[in-house]
């Protein structure tokens, strides 16, 4: 794969598929889109006809890998809502339901401090410059590395509570 | 199919044909309930164990297979990722409001259920085996139970459906 070492590619899925058939190298190419692509771009990028690259990217779609969006002509992206499940199913996979649940206890302590600290639901409408002020021991950067730290927790808190219910259901089944 | 036999296409000629060895495992995967080791794979697949393992690791990568810790190894697909796909494609395929409406369906369906055997949950009925010689009776409770705990899922799954319909709309109104 030509185009795979490029250095801001997200590491874990890359290896998904070794090797050089087709097939894999389609996925390597898609993997990589940040926004839809035309499959004669895929195929290219690939070293493929068309008509495979088409075939591929298909199935692909099927699984929810790739996202097809329909139009003249039709265009292809990596599907980011499969690697954000990715993450939660390894989150499931090497926690049990109490270290979730505990993880899920602590961030929304930490969430509740900065909303306290900053007097706002989400870190979004802060003011770093005016909150530094206001704080009087804060420095901006202080408060650009809270308001950072905020919103990772936030998103970890949202990743914990899915993996817990993916764990609550996978243990119904 | 039986609980560990092979899905049914794979006398078919054309799935040989038809399908990548990536996709025939996959395929033999999903439709295996229990767990399997490569070489079981690799026959029911109709490709090589080398070629099994192969794509049971990249399958296990992506999410879609789990491996077994036991000796041999066994792989057996994950039921989150199928359930996660199937969210995903109903979500593509329906309007929020459609889906919605499927909710308020199945919710009716549930409640109707509830006041039959008057417990909320499928699980909170008492079977009447040792009471009832019908088998008639048992028979039909079997179902209802079966068709009540579907029920139960798909408002789930469906409601995740919901959340993800939205915010796919939400996205391309970005766009």
């Amino acid at each position: 794969m030509s185009n795979s070492e490029s250095p801001d590619d997200p590491p874990p899925f890359e290896d998904a598929f070794r090797g050089d058939d087709v097939e894999q190298r389609v996925y390597g190419t898609v993997h990589q889109t940040r926004e839809p692509t035309t499959t004669s771009t895929i195929a290219k990028l690939s070293d493929c006809d068309p008509k495979t690259a088409r075939k591929y990217l298909g199935w692909f779609n099927n699984l929810g890998i790739v996202t097809r969006r329909d139009g003249h002509p039709e265009t292809y992206e990596r599907n980011d809502a499969y690697f954000e499940w990715r993450r939660i199913n390894e989150l499931a996979a090497e926690h049990s339901s109490k270290e979730l649940q505990q993880c899920v206890k602590e961030l929304i302590t930490r969430i509740a401090e900065y909303e306290d600290t900053y007097d706002a639901a989400t870190p979004a409408p802060v003011d770093a410059i005016r909150a530094s002020e206001e704080s009087g021991d804060r420095t901006i950067d202080d408060v650009y590395s809270d308001l950072g730290d905020w919103a990772t927790a936030r998103k970890e808190r949202e990743r914990y509570e899915r993996a817990c219910q993916q764990r609550a259901s996978a243990e119904t089944e | 199919m039986t609980d560990d036999g092979p899905p049914t296409f794979d006398a078919s000629e054309q799935w040989r044909t038809d399908r990548t060895t990536f996709q025939r495992v996959y395929d033999i995967l999903v439709g295996t309930d229990n767990p399997a080791s490569a070489q079981q794979l690799a026959e029911w697949a109709d490709c090589s164990e080398n070629g099994a393992r192969q794509a049971l690791q990249q399958l296990t990568e992506m999410g879609i297979a789990e491996k077994t810790d036991t000796r041999p190894a066994t792989y057996k697909r994950n039921t989150s990722y199928l359930r996660w796909k199937r969210v995903e494609q109903l979500a593509r395929g329906h309007s929020p409001s459609d889906l919605r409406a499927r909710v308020e369906e199945l919710i009716e369906e549930d409640q109707s259920f509830q006041a039959e055997y008057g417990v909320p949950e499928p699980d909170a009925v008492v079977t009447t085996e040792n009471v009832v010689d019908d088998h008639e009776v048992l028979h039909q409770q079997w179902e209802d139970l079966s068709e009540w705990r579907t029920i139960r899922r798909d408002i789930q799954v469906i409601q995740q459906a919901v959340h993800r319909a939205e915010s796919m709309r939400d996205d391309r109104a970005r766009v």
